[in-house]
C-alpha cells in the first residue's frame, strides 16, 4: 500500500471514531447587538488608507546597474553550456577576499526547481509517487540574471546542496542518487562533494570538481556552509541509531572539513533527547545554506537551532561556536548569542525569523522576518514571538509582515528594519537571507507573498544597499534565487 | 453556499450559523480530531471557529465563503493547540509507546496499522500535516488546501512532499512504494 493510500485509510479511520458532538453554544444576542459588532463595514478605500501609503513608501524599484557596484563584474560572455566534464582533485587553497566587501556578488549559483518528490496524483486518486527529476544547477549573473552555465548532475542523481565563499567564484554542490524504487530523495543517502568554479571569459566558463569529504555515509545532512576563504566546509548533521525511524535519536554533529585536504578539521556533537534540530526542523533535502554562517575571519561558525529543552518550546536560539577554542560538545562548547522566543500563552505577535545568520563581522545577526506593521526597534528579543497565522484579508492580523531585520548580538534587540513588505492585502508572507556584506549594510533577501483571496504567489529578490531596498528585475529572479538552495 | 447573503441582524446571523454548524460541525470535528487525536479538543476548537464566525458574520464580506472561513479557523486552532506539544510529541514518538500518543480507545478502533500512520502524521510540522490531511483526507486540490492554509499552491505542493517523505521515513522508508 503506497503511503498515500496508508494516509487515506487511517485518518478516515479516525475520522470514523468521531461520536455525536455537542450542540453549538453561542452568546445572547444582545451582546451580538453591541454597535461596535456592527461598525460599517470596512471599503476597500478604507483597507488602502491605512496600508497604501505604507507599502507605498516601501515599494521597491528595479534597480539600476549603476546603483551598486558590482564587486568583479563579470567578463564572461559564454552562454549556457552542458557543463563541465567532473574531473577528481583535491580542493583549492585559500580564496582572494574580495576588493570592495560591501559590493553586490557578481554571480549566483542556484539549484533551478528543487523537487523531493516527482508530481502528485491527482486528488482523490490513489497511486504512488514518482521519482523527481534531477535537478540542474544554473550559474548566472545577480544583476541582470545572464545566465552563464547549466550545470546537469552526474547520471542517477541530483543536486541538494549548494553554498559559497566569499569571492563569488568558488562554491561547492553536492548531489544524492535518485533511487527509482523509492519516490521520495532520501535525507540519509551518501553524498557526493563538488567543488564548482566559475571562471569568467574562460571556456568553459565553470569547472566541476569532485572532493572527498568524510561525511559519514548514512548522515542526515540538514545544513552546508563553505568558509569565506572556500577552505572549511561546515556540515550539520545527524547519524540514525540502528533501527531508527525519523525523527531520528542519534547525535546531531557539526564538522569542520578541510576542502583541500578532505580531512575533519574540527567536530562538535551532542545529543538532544528532545528532538531538537538545525532551524525548524530539516525534514530531509536539500543541505540548506542559509542556517549555517561564518564570521569573516573563519574563527566563528553559528548555526540556528530549535530544541524543546526550553519552556518556550519552539524558540530558535542562534548558537556560535569558535574554532579556536578547545572541547568538543555541540552544547556545552557553544554559546547562545540570539534567542528568538517562542510563542506565549497570549500569543502576541512581534517577529519572527524564518532565517538567521550572523554577520561576518559577528556583530549582527540578520532574520529573514515576518514582523508587525510597526516592529519596534529596540524591543529585546526575550519578548518577542512566533506571529500568529494571518487569516487573510477579511480578518487581517498585524503579525505578518514579510521582510528583513538586524539584530544586535550585544544588546540581543531588534537593531533595524532594512525592509518590509506591507501589501494592502495578503495571504501569508516569507522571508530568506540569501547573501549579506561582513558588515550587514549590504544584504539579498528573498521575499515572499501571496495574494488574498486568489493565492497567486508573488517572490522578489530584495537588494538592501547604501540604506534603500530595490529588487532584482530580472524575470524569474523570485523564483529562480530562492532561500536555501542558492549561493552568491 | 449554505449561507446566501442576506439581511445581518443578530436573530439572522444566529439562525444561520447554527444552520452551518449542523451541516458542517460533523466534519469539521472529524477533520480537528485527525488533527489532534483528542475528540473533546476537537469540539472545542471547532466551536470556537464557528464563535468566530458568529462574531465576525457582520463583516464577513462574502457569506458564501462562510466554509472556507470555518475550515481555516479550525487549522488555525488547531496549529494553536498543537503548538507547545509538537517537538515533545515527536520526542515522545520515540520514547513511549505510541499508546501515549494515540488514546487506548482509538488505537482498538483503528487498528496498529493506522495507529502508526496517526501518530507519524501528528508528530509532522503543523503546516506539513495540514497539507497532508486536506489533500489526502478531504481530497481537496492543491489550490483549495492553499486557500484553507492561508498560503500559497507552491506552499501546499512543497508542504505535501516534504509531508509526505517525513512520513515515509517515520514509517520506515523501505515500506513506501
Amino acid at each position: 500500500m503506497s503511503i498515500e493510500d496508508r494516509i487515506r485509510a487511517a485518518t478516515a479511520a479516525t475520522a470514523a471514531t468521531v461520536g455525536e458532538i455537542r450542540p453549538l453554544t453561542l452568546p445572547d444576542e444582545e451582546s451580538f447587538a453591541r454597535p461596535h459588532w456592527f461598525r460599517p463595514l470596512p471599503t476597500r478605500r478604507n483597507w488602502g488608507g491605512w496600508l497604501v501609503p505604507l507599502a507605498a513608501a516601501l515599494t521597491v524599484i528595479a534597480v539600476a546597474a549603476t546603483l551598486v557596484a558590482v564587486r568583479n563584474s563579470p567578463r564572461a560572455t559564454d552562454k549556457a553550456s552542458a557543463g563541465p566534464a567532473v574531473s577528481h582533485s583535491t580542493g583549492p587553497t585559500s580564496v582572494a577576499a574580495p576588493a570592495d566587501p560591501e559590493a553586490v556578488p557578481g554571480y549566483f549559483v542556484a539549484i533551478s526547481n528543487f523537487a523531493l518528490m516527482g508530481p502528485l496524483p491527482a486528488a482523490g486518486q490513489s497511486g504512488t509517487v514518482t521519482p523527481p527529476r534531477p535537478d540542474s544547477v544554473v550559474v548566472g549573473v545577480t544583476l541582470t540574471g545572464q545566465r552563464l552555465a547549466t550545470i546537469t548532475p552526474p547520471a542517477g542523481s541530483t543536486f541538494i546542496g549548494v553554498t559559497g565563499a566569499s569571492d563569488d567564484r568558488t562554491f561547492l554542490l553536492d548531489s544524492v542518487p535518485v533511487k527509482t524504487r523509492s519516490g521520495f530523495l532520501s535525507a540519509t543517502e551518501q553524498r557526493t562533494w563538488y567543488l564548482l568554479k566559475i571562471r569568467p571569459g574562460a571556456a568553459p566558463v565553470t569547472t566541476l570538481t569532485r572532493l572527498s569529504l568524510p561525511v559519514p555515509s548514512a548522515a542526515d545532512v540538514d545544513g552546508i556552509s563553505l568558509s569565506p576563504d572556500g577552505t572549511k566546509l561546515a556540515v550539520f548533521y545527524q547519524l540514525p541509531r540502528t533501527g531508527d525511524g525519523f525523527p531520528y535519536s542519534g547525535p546531531f554533529t557539526l564538522a569542520v572539513y578541510s576542502v583541500p585536504a578532505g580531512t575533519v578539521v574540527r567536530s562538535w556533537t551532542g545529543t538532544d533527547p528532545y528532538h531538537g534540530s538545525l532551524g525548524y526542523g530539516s525534514d530531509g533535502p536539500p543541505d540548506r545554506n542559509d542556517l549555517l554562517s561564518w564570521t569573516s575571519d573563519g574563527q566563528h561558525l553559528a548555526f540556528d537551532y530549535r530544541s524543546s529543552t526550553n519552556p518556550h518550546s519552539d524558540s530558535l536560539y542562534l548558537r556560535e561556536v569558535n574554532l579556536s577554542n578547545p572541547g568538543h560538545d555541540l552544547f556545552a562548547d557553544s554559546a547562545v548569542v540570539a534567542t528568538i522566543a517562542g510563542p506565549t500563552p497570549t500569543d502576541k505577535s512581534k517577529i519572527w525569523c524564518d532565517s538567521l545568520g550572523i554577520t561576518g563581522d559577528g556583530k549582527t545577526a540578520l532574520c529573514g522576518a515576518e514582523m508587525p506593521k510597526a516592529p519596534q526597534v529596540g524591543a529585546t528579543l526575550d519578548a518577542v514571538t512566533e506571529p500568529g497565522p494571518w487569516v487573510g484579508c477579511a480578518s487581517p492580523t498585524d503579525a505578518a509582515y514579510p521582510g528583513i531585520a538586524a539584530i544586535s548580538l550585544t544588546s540581543d534587540k531588534l537593531a533595524r528594519v532594512l525592509y518590509e513588505f506591507r501589501p494592502s492585502c495578503m495571504g501569508a508572507g516569507t522571508a530568506t537571507i540569501l547573501w549579506s556584506s561582513p558588515s550587514g549594510n549590504t544584504v539579498l533577501g528573498n521575499v515572499s507573498h501571496t495574494d488574498d483571496p486568489s493565492m497567486k504567489e508573488h517572490s522578489e529578490v530584495v537588494l538592501f544597499s547604501h540604506g534603500k531596498a530595490t529588487t532584482l528585475n530580472w524575470p524569474g529572479a523570485g523564483i529562480l534565487l530562492s532561500g536555501e538552495t542558492t549561493a552568491f | 453556499m449554505d449561507a446566501p447573503p442576506g439581511p445581518r441582524t443578530p436573530s439572522e446571523a444566529r439562525q444561520r450559523v447554527t444552520a452551518l454548524y449542523e451541516a458542517h460541525a460533523p466534519g469539521l470535528v472529524k477533520l480537528a480530531k485527525i488533527m489532534l487525536g483528542d475528540q473533546s479538543q476537537a469540539e472545542d476548537v471547532v466551536q470556537d471557529a464557528f464563535l468566530g464566525l458568529y462574531r465576525m458574520w457582520p463583516k464577513l464580506h462574502d457569506q458564501d465563503r462562510a466554509l472556507g472561513y470555518l475550515r481555516t479557523s479550525v487549522l488555525n486552532g488547531c496549529r494553536a493547540a498543537h503548538r507547545g506539544r509538537t517537538r515533545r510529541a515527536r520526542a515522545l514518538l520515540f520514547f513511549q509507546k505510541a499508546d501515549d500518543i494515540v488514546s487506548a480507545e482509538e488505537s482498538v478502533l483503528i487498528g496498529e496499522a493506522n495507529r502508526r500512520v496517526m501518530a507519524a502524521l501528528r508528530a509532522l510540522p503543523a503546516r506539513q500535516r495540514e497539507a497532508v490531511v486536506l489533500r489526502y483526507y478531504l481530497d481537496l486540490s492543491e489550490a483549495q488546501a492553499a486557500e484553507a492554509m492561508n498560503v500559497a499552491r507552491g506552499t501546499v505542493k512543497s508542504a505535501t512532499s516534504r509531508g509526505l517523505a517525513a512520513l515515509a521515513r517515520m514509517l520506515k522508508e523501505g515500506e513506501v512504494q
